[in-house]
């Protein structure tokens, strides 16, 4: 199976005035075609900045893109802005963690997603308004006739994540990018609005990149997840097989300090020390200084992605036996 | 909305009664002698002097006076100068058009220039253009009214001779080097204010969303951030209008316009209360007119105003 989306070795420095910081060190992902694929990772990770660099949306004057981006075989880092602000949108589109402010807020809903259904496709006024209405009552917000016509501050924060994901689908894109399209929700909420996503994934054969912090996310929506540490991705893996066995010792110490795992009355598994700052390039495992498995080896070089069974893959010298209980 | 507007309006009557009698009460606490205006400081008799005071009510109470100048006022009827020996209304109707067409076209030529020039600034923030845009409007921040109208008289009246260094009534011409010195400050201000909500609003969430779904970059820009800056614009361009009012004064001077500022600096200078009193009313009942009128249109302009 072809992949919709391919990532290698996507490297990311932005221009701060501390220095140059690495955000992305080569980061690998692939994304196939009608699949939810989580990415997960505290913050500072990258998570957001992957996916904000699929569809170029940093600052060119202050970051620098290396690597390769493939989009059903084209490359993005090579695209024209012109070509690339056809692409968002019709091909790729992204929703965002804040919709109360991803909104604008003088725009009447209905406009806003009129309005760029009408650059993509040229349709008259008319048409795209008819579709905005289409398109509301497909993410559930009805009566769509009436609601079209509010504004952004007139609806609660679960609809105006409704109204951005009405938005995101109008083209029929392939690919969503969803960061963290439920942070800012309350947990009802957020169940609904992943159900919503699920739901047009499976009818529009849409694929779903779901970044997120919360593994339980991953659990009930994710096919398959990424976990990235430190501006890389360490392990990807089919989300149960990742979730019962993680190879790599980072992600399974990340399931492992999920609250609820452990025995009723014990303490929160934590993970000691804390991420490396991202001003240097990374050497050898971004992991190895807080890893109980690490070896003097760990520190010397950076592990390649390696196929530990099946599709699964994890950047790590020894990964760990998916049989064998962990000890961190 | 039309509530609002009431509500506003009746703001504003009150606010006038106040600064009716400020005016009144702080051009009679000027040191100077009317009388001896009027009569250009020649020696006259006692009984003169007292029939002069007598016809121009000066010899009555404070009180008494303020509800006699009030009454006419409202009756628009502004009084008679002291020194023009005529209507104060004539003469500010004889001047009005010159002040009035200065500010709008000084106005007009600032926004104008403020909003592509701050928009500009913005989009290319940091640059070098953006730089030099930004020293060039610091000195015009820097750049007193007076100073720039001189310095422009003696570069482009003057020197160059390209535009006339007096004003004479004769066309649009003769207005566009005074109405460039009264705009030069409001350009610098409201092209700072600009750059920086421009700024602000291109770096928001919403406009990350506008990029994310493929709209153009210059639709971006226009329609979704320079949309959503314009409150704070319109806020400072409102107040700076307001300046202008004042500025023209100098202006007008510096170019022997003869408009209102003119007219003000002369009656000052002559104590004479009806013109001072008369202009000065004018002035902030125009001010507050803009007042109403930008309230109205942050209304129409953002819906979480409108809907309140």
């Amino acid at each position: 199976m072809d992949n919709l989306l391919e990532i290698q070795n996507l490297t990311v420095e932005l221009m701060s005035t501390r220095g140059i910081v690495y955000a992305l060190s080569g980061v690998d992902l692939a994304v196939r075609p009608g699949e939810i694929h989580g990415i997960v990772g505290e913050s500072g990770c990258g998570k957001s900045m992957t996916a904000k660099s699929i569809l170029r949306l940093h600052n060119p004057q202050r970051s620098r893109m290396r690597g390769s981006i493939r989009f059903e075989g084209r490359e993005l880092l090579d695209l024209s802005n012109r070509e690339m602000e056809k692409l968002r949108g019709t091909d790729i589109s992204m929703i965002f963690q804040d919709p109360m402010t991803s909104l604008n807020p003088i725009m009447t809903i209905g406009g806003q997603i009129a309005d760029m259904y009408r650059v993509h496709t040229g349709a008259g006024k008319a048409e795209a308004w008819e579709k905005a209405q289409e398109l509301l009552a497909k993410v559930g917000i009805e009566p769509a006739s009436k609601r079209c016509k509010q504004y952004p501050f007139e609806l609660s924060g679960g609809m105006q994540q409704r109204v951005m994901i009405a938005m995101a689908i109008a083209c029929s894109p392939k690919l969503l990018i969803a960061d963290e399209p439920t942070t800012a929700l309350d947990v009802t909420i957020q169940a609904q609005i992943l159900e919503l996503l699920q739901q047009l994934s499976a009818d529009m054969g849409m694929s779903i990149l779901l970044i997120t912090h919360n593994f339980g996310v991953v659990a009930e929506t994710c096919d398959r997840v990424s976990v990235m540490y430190a501006g890389k991705v360490v392990e990807t893996g089919d989300t149960r097989e990742l979730l019962q066995g993680a190879s790599h010792p980072y992600s399974r110490a990340l399931i492992r300090s999920i609250p609820g795992g452990g025995a009723k009355g014990s303490r929160l598994e934590t993970i000691p020390g804390s991420p490396p700052a991202l001003f240097e390039p990374p050497l050898s495992c971004m992991f190895a200084p807080r890893c109980p498995y690490a070896e003097e080896g760990c520190l010397k070089a950076y592990p390649a992605m390696a196929d530990c069974g099946g599709g699964h893959l994890a950047a790590c010298f020894k990964p760990l036996d998916k049989e064998v209980p962990a000890h961190v | 909305m039309g509530k609002f507007v009431l509500k506003r309006l009746g703001q504003m009557v009150l606010v006038l009664i106040a600064v009716s009698v400020l005016i009144f009460a702080m051009v009679r606490i000027t040191p100077s002698d009317p009388v001896a205006s009027m009569t250009n400081g020649k020696n006259v008799s006692e009984e003169t002097k007292q029939e002069l005071r007598e016809h121009y009510h000066l010899d009555k109470s404070y009180p008494e006076q303020y509800v006699i100048w009030i009454t006419g006022v409202l009756q628009g009827d502004f009084g008679e100068s002291f020194t023009y020996k005529q209507d104060v209304d004539f003469l500010i109707g004889e001047r009005i058009g010159t002040t009035l067409s200065l500010v709008l076209m000084a106005g007009l030529l600032a926004i104008l220039i403020a909003i592509p020039v701050g928009v500009i600034s913005a989009v290319k923030m940091n640059t070098w253009l953006d730089k030099l845009l930004s020293t060039l409007t610091l000195i015009f921040v820097a750049s007193p009214v007076f100073l720039t109208a001189l310095v422009l008289m003696l570069v482009f009246a003057l020197e160059l001779k390209w535009f006339p260094a007096i004003y004479q009534g004769n066309g649009i011409r003769e207005m566009i080097l005074p109405a460039i010195a009264l705009a030069m400050n409001m350009v610098a201000l409201t092209s700072r204010i600009t750059r920086t909500t421009m700024i602000e609003q291109l770096n928001s969430d919403y406009i990350r969303t506008a990029t994310a779904k493929g709209l153009p970059r210059g639709r971006v820009i226009i329609t979704y951030a320079l949309k959503n800056a314009l409150i704070p614009i319109i806020t400072v361009t409102s107040v700076q209008i307001g300046t202008m009012l004042v500025g023209a004064v100098l202006v007008e001077s510096v170019f022997a316009m003869g408009g209102l500022g003119d007219l003000l600096i002369s009656g000052i200078k002559a104590a004479d209360y009806p013109v001072v009193q008369g202009v000065t009313l004018l002035m902030v009942t125009i001010f507050l007119v803009i007042n109403l009128l930008v309230d109205i249109l942050y209304a129409v302009l953002d819906p979480r105003i409108r809907m309140k």
